[in-house]
C-alpha cells in the first residue's frame, strides 16, 4: 500500500503537438479510492497511463510510495493494471492469465503461486473458470479474471484504465460494486478512471474533474455534485447535467435582477439576503444554473408563493421513478425532474420555480460565483463561494 | 414454424406484439433446405468439379499406374503386377538415398527460413518509419519463377565469373573447386538459394500475424513484469504459433516436391548429393520412363507429405485455432 503522488505533471506528444496532460497535481492517500473522471481526450487515461509507466511524463514528478518512479518500467513500480478492455493473454487459461505476473516477476514457488491464484479467484468467485480459456468467458467473467491478475500481486496500487466500458449497462451496475467491495476489503490505493460520472460518482472516496488535460476539481462526490469549482464540473458531473442560462446582473431600485441575456427567457430576482454575499455589480455577465431536482413546475403561476418563470412544456419522459420534463426557456431547454404522478400536458404554458438556495452562478469565466446550499442539515455544511475557491485550490496542488 | 408465427403470442397471460417468430429470411432458407444438397455444398460445387478433372482424375490414374508396368518398346504395352513397384521401391537404395537428401533439404530450409523469417518479421515490425518500402524490398525474391532463381544463382556462383563466387573466393574459400559442384557444398548452396526466395513468405505471413495482436497484450505484460524478451517469449511467440504452422506447412509441402531449382544448378549431383526425391520421381518417370514405378515413388511421397502437413497442424495449432 502506498501514497501516490503527482507534481506538476505535463505530457506532450512532441510529434503532434499534443498536450495531453497539462500541469497535473494530485495525491491519492494510501488506501484512497481516487476516480479520474472527463471526456473522452481529457487526458485521464495519459494521466493514469503516466502512474503506470506506460507513459513518460515529459515534465513533473510521479511517486508511488517513498520512490519517484519517473523512467522506471512499469514492471519495477509494484503496481497491476486492469484495462478496457481486459488484455487477457488468448493463449493462457484463467488460472495461467492470474499467475503470469507472479511467475514472471517473483520467485514464489509454483505451490505458492498456485495458492494466491486459488484465493484471489474465490474472492472473485471465478474458481470454476479457472481452467478455461479466455475466449470462451462472457465480457463479465473476463473482467473478473482481470481484477484477479491485478489482485493477485498485492501490489502497492490498482489503476483501472475504464475497466467497465466494454459491459452491459446492468452488468456495469453489479461489478461497480464489486470493484468497490473489493478495493474496500484489500485497501489497496487505487486510482480508476472512467468517462462515466455517475460510476465516478458511486465509486470514488475522492473524484477528479479533468478537461483538456487540466484538472478542474478534486473533492468528494458529493462536493463535486453541490459545490462544482466551474461550469464545466457543474454540466459535466450531474445527470441529467445543470440546466444553465446566460445572464445579465441589473439593479433596480435596490433589487437585483438576473435578467437571462435572451429577451425574456427568464428574469429572476435575486432576494436581497442572497445577493448581498455576492460580489455582483450590475452589468456583469454570470451563468445561472440550476440542477433538475431544483426545478419545481406547475401548470398555475398560484401555486407557488415565491417568483416563478414562464415556460412550455416540450417533452415529457417518463423514467418510472421520476419524470423528466424538458421545457422550453426561449431557446434554451430545461430539463426538470418532477414526481412521477406529475404528467402536464406538452405544448403548454407552465411555470417554473428554484428556490435561491439552489442557485448556482458563475461568473464570465465559467468560475463558481455561488453554489447550491443544501437545506437538509444533516448531509450539507453550508458552503459558499469561499469555501468552493478553498476546494479549487486543492485542485490545483 | 410457419404455424408459430401466426398464433399471437402472450408471454404469462399477457398479450404483447413483441415479434417472437424466426428471422424474417427463414422463409427463403426453407426453400433452401428442401435442396438435396446443403447450400454450402451448392457454393463449393464449381470448385469441387474443376478440382475433379485437374487433380482427382490425375490421381487417380497415378494410382493406377502405379500397379502397372508401362513399356513403349518395342510396344506399347501395360501389364498389371500388384504391388511388385512398392516391392522394388523398398529395397531401391536410390529411393533411401533421395529421401535422406529430402530430410537434410526440407529440414534445413525450414529451420532456417523459419528462425530468419520470424527474426526479419520482428524487426520489419518495430520499424516505425518506411516500414512499406522495407518490406516491399524484403517481398521481393519470392516474386521471381523458381526457374530464373535457379539461373540467377548460377549465374552467381558460376566458378569463373560468379559474383558470391568471387567473395568467397575473397576469403581464401573454394578457390579450386566449383561450389555447385562440391559435394559437401552443393547442399548448403541449394539451402540457401531457397531461403534467399522463400523466407519472404515467412515474413508476410508473421508480419500479418504479429500486426493482429493488440498493444495492450504488451501492456499488461510490461505491467505483469516481463521484460522485452519475456514478452516475445510468454506472449508474442504462442500468439503466433497458428501463423508458423501455415508457414511451416505451405514450405514444408513446397520443399518436399521441389525440383526446379535443384534441376536447373546441379540436376540432382555432383554424385546425387543434391537428388532430392521430387527430382528422382521425375528422373524414373519422364527420363527413365519407369512410369509404373514412379507412379508408385511419387504417391508414396504424396502420403509422407499429408502425414507431414497434419502433423504440423496438429502439434503446433494445437487442433487448430482455439488460440483466439
Amino acid at each position: 500500500m502506498a501514497r501516490i503522488a503527482l507534481n506538476h505533471v505535463t505530457k506532450e506528444y512532441s510529434g503532434a503537438n499534443i498536450v495531453a496532460v497539462d500541469d497535473v497535481s494530485l495525491e491519492i492517500e494510501d488506501g484512497e479510492f481516487l476516480v479520474l473522471v472527463g471526456p473522452s481526450g481529457c487526458g485521464k487515461s495519459t494521466t493514469l497511463r503516466t502512474v503506470a509507466g506506460l507513459e513518460d511524463a515529459t515534465e513533473g514528478d510521479v511517486s508511488i510510495g517513498q520512490t519517484r518512479v519517473n523512467g522506471l518500467e512499469p514492471r519495477d513500480r509494484d503496481i497491476a493494471m486492469v484495462f478496457q478492455n481486459y488484455a487477457l493473454y488468448p493463449h493462457m487459461n484463467v488460472r495461467e492469465n492470474i499467475g503470469f505476473g507472479l511467475r514472471l516477476a517473483t520467485d514464489m514457488s509454483k505451490g505458492e503461486i498456485e495458492e494466491r491464484v486459488e484465493e484471489a479467484a474465490g474472492l472473485l468467485e471465478i474458481t470454476d473458470l479457472l481452467e478455461k480459456k479466455p475466449k470462451a468467458l462472457s465480457g463479465g467473467q473476463q473482467q473478473r479474471v482481470a481484477l484477479g491478475r491485478a489482485i493477485v500481486r498485492e501490489p502497492q496500487a490498482f489503476l483501472f484504465d475504464e475497466p467497465l466500458s466494454n459491459l452491459d449497462a446492468k452488468l456495469r451496475k453489479q461489478m461497480r460494486t464489486e470493484i468497490a467491495r473489493i478495493q474496500e476489503q484489500l485497501s489497496v490505493t487505487s486510482i480508476y478512471v472512467t468517462h462515466d460520472q455517475e460510476e465516478a460518482m458511486t465509486m470514488g472516496d475522492r473524484i477528479a474533474v479533468m478537461n483538456d488535460g487540466k484538472l478542474q476539481q478534486v473533492g468528494r462526490p458529493n462536493g463535486v455534485y453541490n459545490h462544482p469549482a466551474n461550469l464545466f464540473v457543474a454540466g459535466f458531473i450531474g445527470s441529467p447535467s445543470m440546466n444553465t442560462i446566460t445572464a445579465e446582473v441589473t439593479e433596480d431600485n435596490g433589487d437585483v435582477e438576473l435578467r437571462s441575456t435572451e429577451r425574456e427567457a427568464l428574469t429572476y430576482a435575486l432576494p436581497a439576503e442572497v445577493g448581498d454575499d455576492l460580489d455582483l455589480t450590475p452589468g456583469d455577465t454570470v451563468t445561472i444554473g440550476v440542477r433538475p431536482e431544483d426545478v419545481r413546475v406547475a401548470v398555475s403561476p398560484n401555486a407557488f408563493d415565491s417568483q416563478s418563470h414562464e415556460t412550455t412544456v416540450d417533452v415529457v419522459e417518463p423514467l418510472g421513478s421520476d419524470n423528466l420534463l424538458y421545457l422550453a426557456l426561449g431557446e434554451t431547454t430545461w430539463t426538470a425532474r418532477v414526481p412521477p404522478s406529475f404528467e402536464p400536458p406538452t405544448n403548454e404554458t407552465a411555470y417554473l420555480s428554484f428556490p435561491p438556495e439552489a442557485l448556482h452562478l458563475f461568473d464570465e469565466r465559467g468560475e463558481t460565483v455561488k453554489s447550491r446550499v443544501l437545506t437538509d442539515p444533516s448531509t450539507s455544511t453550508r458552503m459558499t463561494a469561499v469555501e468552493t475557491d478553498r476546494s479549487q485550490s486543492e485542485a490545483r496542488r | 414454424m410457419a404455424e408459430q408465427q401466426s398464433v399471437p403470442t402472450t408471454a404469462a397471460g399477457i398479450p404483447s406484439d413483441a415479434y417472437v417468430g424466426k428471422e424474417p429470411d427463414d422463409q427463403g432458407k426453407a426453400r433452401l433446405e428442401s435442396l438435396p444438397i446443403s447450400f454450402e455444398m451448392l457454393l463449393l460445387a464449381p470448385s469441387i468439379l474443376t478440382l475433379a478433372v485437374l487433380s482427382i482424375v490425375p490421381l487417380a490414374v497415378m494410382l493406377w499406374l502405379s500397379v502397372m508396368e508401362v513399356n513403349f518398346t518395342p510396344v506399347n504395352e501395360q501389364i498389371f503386377v500388384g504391388a511388385e513397384n512398392y516391392v522394388e521401391m523398398v529395397n531401391d537404395g536410390g529411393v533411401w538415398n533421395a529421401w535422406q537428401t529430402t530430410v537434410v533439404y526440407v529440414g534445413g530450409s525450414l529451420v532456417l527460413q523459419l528462425g530468419l523469417g520470424v527474426l526479419v518479421a520482428v524487426m520489419l515490425h518495430r520499424v516505425i518509419k518506411g516500414e512499406n518500402v522495407f518490406t516491399s524490398i524484403v517481398i521481393m525474391p519470392m516474386m521471381i519463377a523458381p526457374v530464373v532463381v535457379g539461373l540467377l544463382w548460377q549465374f552467381l556462383l558460376d566458378p569463373s565469373f560468379g559474383l558470391y563466387t568471387y567473395l568467397v573466393n575473397q576469403l581464401g574459400l573454394f578457390t579450386n573447386r566449383p561450389i555447385l559442384g562440391d559435394p559437401d557444398s552443393a547442399m548448403t548452396a541449394l539451402i540457401l538459394m531457397d531461403t534467399w526466395q522463400w523466407t519472404p513468405l515467412i515474413v508476410l505471413i508473421v508480419l500479418a500475424r504479429l500486426k493482429g495482436i493488440p498493444e495492450h497484450l504488451y501492456e499488461a505484460a510490461r505491467v505483469d513484469g516481463a521484460t522485452g524478451f519475456t514478452q516475445f517469449r510468454y506472449v508474442t511467440l504462442p500468439l503466433l504459433k497458428p501463423a508458423i504452422a501455415i508457414a511451416l506447412l505451405l514450405r514444408s509441402m513446397d520443399l518436399m516436391r521441389y525440383f526446379a531449382k535443384v534441376f536447373i544448378t546441379t540436376g540432382g549431383g555432383p554424385s546425387n548429393t543434391t537428388k532430392i526425391i521430387g527430382l528422382y520421381v521425375y528422373e524414373q518417370s519422364l527420363r527413365f520412363f519407369n512410369l509404373g514405378y514412379g507412379a508408385a515413388v511419387g504417391l508414396f511421397m504424396l502420403v509422407v507429405t499429408v502425414l507431414m502437413g497434419l502433423v504440423f497442424v496438429e502439434t503446433i495449432m494445437g487442433g487448430a485455432g482455439d488460440d483466439e
